[in-house]
């Protein structure tokens, strides 16, 4: 960890009343009713809810990826500093010294035409200033450290020559890249095989270990969030329903939302039982 | 007697450098399900590619109610086909005509399939609307004004309204939520016992493919390498691979790594 930064006590990510609404007038949408929620360093901390939940959004404040026009109240706090109400620079320090994002389909993310390495290294010459030189050596490393086998070829190597779960891992490489403490993770291995799945939430444990990251985990996955978390926050329409260590939210839910939402996880469904009472999707 | 018999199925791309289906057989009785499991490249979304016809097998046979699929089709044969096979895909919204509602698309296959016309249509429209539990709002809507889980009852109405004796669905949950998938699950099941259609699901997903089918083959590049009684393989899978999927499935206790090893080991046997 550089010297620069400065410790922080407490959680690296904590929010409180974090409330988001927009547009305006009878069109005002609330998307975020209250959100609390911390990650500490060296924790996983699993954000699970449905499409339209709010827990994308949530992951985003974090960021200052908020949408434009957006009112954001209440308050989000990274490793200490304030980014309710902050100014873009406050915001970009953020983003470049302590919090990094992975998402669903990194080849949303690459360029196609640019070789694994630059990519990697965009970070870095952009964020210390590194020569081209400096950051291909530390790219190396990083792509090593992501488990990415031969790294010195494969940085030479274009995205589209990648599997998924190889450009997953180069993602996972270039958020490290500029040793954050919070890793935030937007269905990170939603799109990924079983198996492949399996690797990428091995290394994610071993970097929370390694390197103490503090990582929120955003799916809609009960059984990858119970499998994989510490504690989880269960949301529905923006609010935090539920909360807790992650075995136990998984085995004595207490909101309804928790056990309907458990309920209907494949590895518990059967198709034939009646169906519960509830309106059509 | 069988609704669907596939004897010997191969395919590859690229003047045979990559085998992306290779010799598979199965068979699925009148009524029956299937549940085709695998993961990328193992050839299932090939294997339901060829079995709708879009692509034609290098070799082997596609018996669907006693029929052969023949390479070139008269629009006669195609239509015959149509009203026993109907397929489902992942995503309705590029399924569904974005000018059509609910209504005029079930219409359309009515006619087209029943050759019902006024009152007699109306009345088998209700019938299959109502079987998807599409409520009554959302038949009149355009696609981009229904949900996600409305779009695939729609998609699977529109499958019904042909009276198909057999139902091939492709992913056909796996863009939904948790909760709506579970109801459209249901829905399927349900279905099953009221009209007698036979199901072929293809999934990724070895859960969903649980809760929904009786047979099952699990596939791994571009062959079967396990079928039997679907809650038989999943209790006591007999090929590694079926054991290496099951234990990639994330539960309590879960060992991330242990996968990890696992899959080096089998991936290296298999080398």
């Amino acid at each position: 960890m550089s010297g620069s930064k400065q410790m922080v006590d407490g959680p690296v990510l904590a929010t409180e009343e974090l409330r988001l609404d927009v547009g305006a007038g009878e069109t005002a949408v609330r998307i975020l009713d209250g959100v609390g929620l911390s990650c500490a360093a060296g924790e996983i901390v699993g954000l699970v809810g449905e499409s339209g939940s709010g827990k994308s959004m949530t992951l985003r404040t974090a960021v200052g990826l908020a949408p434009k026009g957006a009112r954001l109240t209440g308050s989000v706090r990274v490793a200490g500093r304030e980014l309710v109400g902050a100014g873009r620079r406050e915001v970009l320090r953020v983003r470049r010294e302590i919090a990094a994002m992975i998402f669903q389909d990194p080849r949303a993310h690459v360029n196609p035409y640019q070789r694994i390495g630059a990519f990697v290294a965009d970070g870095l010459r952009r964020t210390r200033g590194w020569s081209r030189a400096r950051a291909a050596q530390q790219v190396v490393s990083l792509l090593d450290e992501v488990g990415l086998p031969d790294p010195e070829t494969l940085a030479d190597r274009y995205p589209h020559e990648l599997s998924g779960g190889m450009l997953q891992r180069v993602m996972i490489a270039s958020a490290l890249s500029t040793e954050p403490r919070l890793l935030l993770a937007d269905e990170a291995t939603t799109a990924l095989d079983v198996t492949t799945q399996a690797e990428i939430m091995g290394l994610l444990r071993r970097l929370r270990e390694e390197r103490g990251l503090a990582i929120v985990f955003v799916t809609h996955d009960l059984d990858l969030a119970a499998a994989s978390c510490d504690r989880i926050h269960v949301m529905q329409s923006g609010v935090v329903v539920e909360e807790g260590p992650a075995l136990e939210v998984f085995e004595r839910p207490e909101h309804p939302y928790t056990r309907k939402l458990l309920d209907a996880m494949p590895s518990r469904l059967d198709a034939e039982a009646p169906m519960p009472i509830g309106g059509a999707a | 007697m069988s609704i669907l018999t596939v004897d010997g199925l191969s395919k590859s791309y690229d003047h045979g450098r990559v085998k992306a289906v290779t010799d598979v057989s199965f068979e699925l009785a009148q009524g029956g399900s299937l549940g085709v499991v695998g993961e990328s490249g193992s050839g299932k979304t090939t294997l339901s590619r060829l079995i709708t016809g879009i692509e034609q097998p290098d070799a082997g046979r596609i018996v669907v109610a006693g029929t052969e699929l023949e390479a070139r089709t008269t629009r006669r044969a195609r239509h015959e086909r149509a009203g026993i096979m109907q397929m489902v895909f992942q995503d309705p919204y590029q399924s569904l005509d974005p000018r059509q509602t609910p209504e005029e698309a079930i219409d359309e296959i009515i006619t087209l399939h029943g050759g019902l016309r006024g009152a007699a249509r109306t009345a088998r429209r209700r019938e299959v609307l109502d079987q998807v539990d599409l409520p009554e709002r959302a038949r009149r809507a355009l696609p981009r004004e229904l949900s996600g889980g409305q779009r695939q009852r729609v998609a699977i109405a529109r499958a019904l309204a042909a009276s198909p004796r057999l139902l091939l669905l492709d992913e056909a949950t796996s863009a939904l939520d948790v909760s709506v998938q579970a109801q459209i699950l249901r829905l399927l099941a349900r279905i099953r016992a009221d009209t007698g259609v036979a199901i072929v699901f293809v999934s990724h997903d070895l859960e969903v493919v649980r809760s929904i089918t009786e047979e099952l083959i699990v596939m791994f590049r571009g062959e079967v390498v396990e079928s039997g009684e679907t809650s038989r393989v999943l209790r006591d899978p007999q090929h590694p691979y079926t054991r290496l999927l099951l234990s990639s499935v994330p539960r309590p206790g879960w060992d991330p790594d242990q996968v990890s090893r696992d899959r080096r080991t089998f991936l290296r046997q298999l080398a």
